[in-house]
């Protein structure tokens, strides 16, 4: 028995060696459990569906879990499904954005809920302490999610909206915008949003300067870049600036 | 008194080819093959339970888990199963009566076990494959624009995936012989195989818990787990495909020489293993 032993040692020595540079390669794709993940794992029966294949089916069955979870407002069985269903598979967008809104937007209410049923309604100082918090964990969750989608502008986008909506941070909303609209594939929105962001901030000459910017970069014959809307923005804040009419913006030109 | 037989390839060849007959006739080999084959079929059927990939990678993952769980518990059971059924009922003690050396018994069971697992993971794939071809074909008709570059499913991956399974399916048989050398019932030997299948699929986590444990006696055991145990997860190359990610050569040649390292040490041992054992 010792001499398997020592033989398996070595044969795990020389072994590393052997697959060290394909290791690499293979790791990156997979799961990074802790010993919670594992345990969580294993308690809901996923173990051979994590080590054995079936990842999209296991993190599919996951989300319908999860989805029950927060119809019945499980605080902590959603949190803990959500953080097994983005371990389990990273790769699904819809994993991370939807767990986020889950964690950032429905749980405090459910948290001030149950307060309330309890007899012992939140003072709104309260109140704003639990949105801050849950916003908190649901960045937390989408600063995971940016590990593994590197390239992905929704997800700076989703962190935008939560500390614009949620934690009453314009400033940190906007530079997610800046941030997103900025990326390879982003979705035209992200720039226009932006602009009105900074409008909103009082950095209107900013705004202007970016959404003339942005108007020129537009493709004129997808519906979706919208290029008249950002214009009659454009057109507001010259009238709110007191662009002369000489230096105003035209598109033809 | 020493053996003045010597090692004959020929009578390998003769007990893998008696092992294959056993193992086809014996109802684990259809019932896991047609299970296999209709659970990959079936992913058809589970399209509406996608969530979060596209279909067809959706179907790649589910067909590459079916082809990975039963070829695992394939190998194990048979190669434990065929092993046991020699001695339980003393036609290894009449086979090793004659000139036929207790390695080429083992390297002949390894081998028969090693054959019907090809024929396993050729079937399964090529049921995967034509499930693949079949959707993809269909989608290509339902949205053409979608398939300007051409078709989108890696076919020449998917051999790449079967084929590196085959060699870790391989592994896990020649280290159900090592335990099954050891062991003294089937049961047993199966239990523990799949027990130590578990821990090798584990491995990693052992390594990086090696790495940032802080306690010396659970750094000593994460260690001894990674050491002791091969890392079973150096064949998962299925997420890359399913993915639609390129596979690199290097890393299937890595990961090649590694399951083929770690083939022959569990062949040596579990020959090694058997010399010993009182039959």
């Amino acid at each position: 028995m010792g001499l398997v032993v020592l033989v398996l040692a070595a044969t795990g020595w020389l072994g590393a060696r052997i697959g060290r540079d394909a290791w690499v390669v293979l790791k990156a794709d997979m799961p990074v459990l802790t010993a919670q993940d594992v345990e969580a794992a294993a308690g809901e029966g996923i173990m051979v569906g994590i080590l054995g294949g079936f990842r999209a089916v296991t993190a599919d069955f996951l989300w319908v879990r999860t989805n029950a979870s927060w119809e019945d407002q499980d605080l902590p069985a959603t949190q803990t499904l959500i953080h097994l269903v983005t371990t389990v598979d990273s790769r699904p967008l819809i994993f991370w954005i939807n767990g986020a809104r889950m964690i950032g937007y429905d749980m405090p209410v459910w948290r001030i809920d149950a307060a309330s049923r309890a007899g012992a309604g939140m003072p709104g100082n309260v109140q704003a302490r639990v949105f801050h918090e849950q916003a908190v964990a649901a960045i937390a969750l989408l600063e995971r999610a940016r590990v593994h989608h590197p390239n992905e502008p929704l997800l700076w986008i989703e962190i935008g909206n939560l500390r614009h909506r949620k934690m009453g941070d314009l400033a940190g909303g906007a530079e997610m915008y800046r941030q997103a609209a900025e990326m390879p594939g982003a979705p035209y929105y992200a720039g226009r949003i932006y602009g009105e962001m900074l409008r909103q901030l009082g950095r209107e000459r900013e705004a202007y300067d970016w959404l003339v910017a942005l108007h020129r970069g537009l493709p004129r014959d997808d519906p979706m870049a919208m290029p008249e809307i950002v214009l009659g923005r454009i057109q507001e804040l010259e009238d709110r600036l007191q662009v002369p009419v000489g230096e105003r913006y035209r598109p033809d030109e | 008194m020493k053996s003045t037989v010597r090692f004959s390839p020929g009578r390998v060849r003769v007990i893998a080819e008696l092992t294959v007959l056993e193992a086809v006739r014996q109802r684990l080999f259809g019932a896991l093959l047609a299970l296999a084959a209709g659970m990959i079929a079936g992913a058809l059927l589970l399209r509406e339970f996608n969530f979060g990939s596209s279909e067809l990678k959706f179907i790649t993952d589910f067909g590459f888990g079916a082809v990975t769980l039963f070829g695992t518990i394939l190998a194990v059971v048979t190669a434990a199963q065929l092993f046991f059924a020699e001695l339980e009922s003393r036609t290894a003690l009449t086979l090793l009566a004659k000139p036929v050396l207790r390695s080429e018994f083992v390297l002949g069971k390894f081998a028969g076990v090693a054959a019907v697992l090809a024929l396993f993971t050729a079937v399964t794939t090529g049921v995967l494959v034509a499930v693949l071809w079949m959707r993809e074909s269909a989608l290509r008709e339902i949205a053409p624009e979608a398939f300007e570059q051409g078709r989108l499913v890696q076919y020449g991956s998917i051999a790449a995936f079967a084929l590196l399974q085959w060699l870790k399916f391989a592994v896990v048989a020649a280290l159900t012989l090592v335990v099954a050398g050891f062991a003294h019932t089937n049961l047993y030997s199966v239990v523990l195989s799949f027990l130590v299948v578990l821990i090798c699929h584990l491995q990693y986590l052992a390594h990086e818990s090696w790495q940032k444990a802080a306690s010396g006696v659970a750094r000593i055991a994460a260690l001894l787990l990674a050491a002791v145990f091969p890392n079973f997860q150096m064949f998962n190359v299925g997420d890359r495909i399913a993915a639609g990610q390129p596979i690199d050569p290097a890393v299937l040649g890595g990961s090649a020489a590694y399951g083929g390292l770690y083939l022959a040490v569990f062949l040596v041992l579990a020959i090694h293993v058997f010399r010993r054992r009182e039959i």
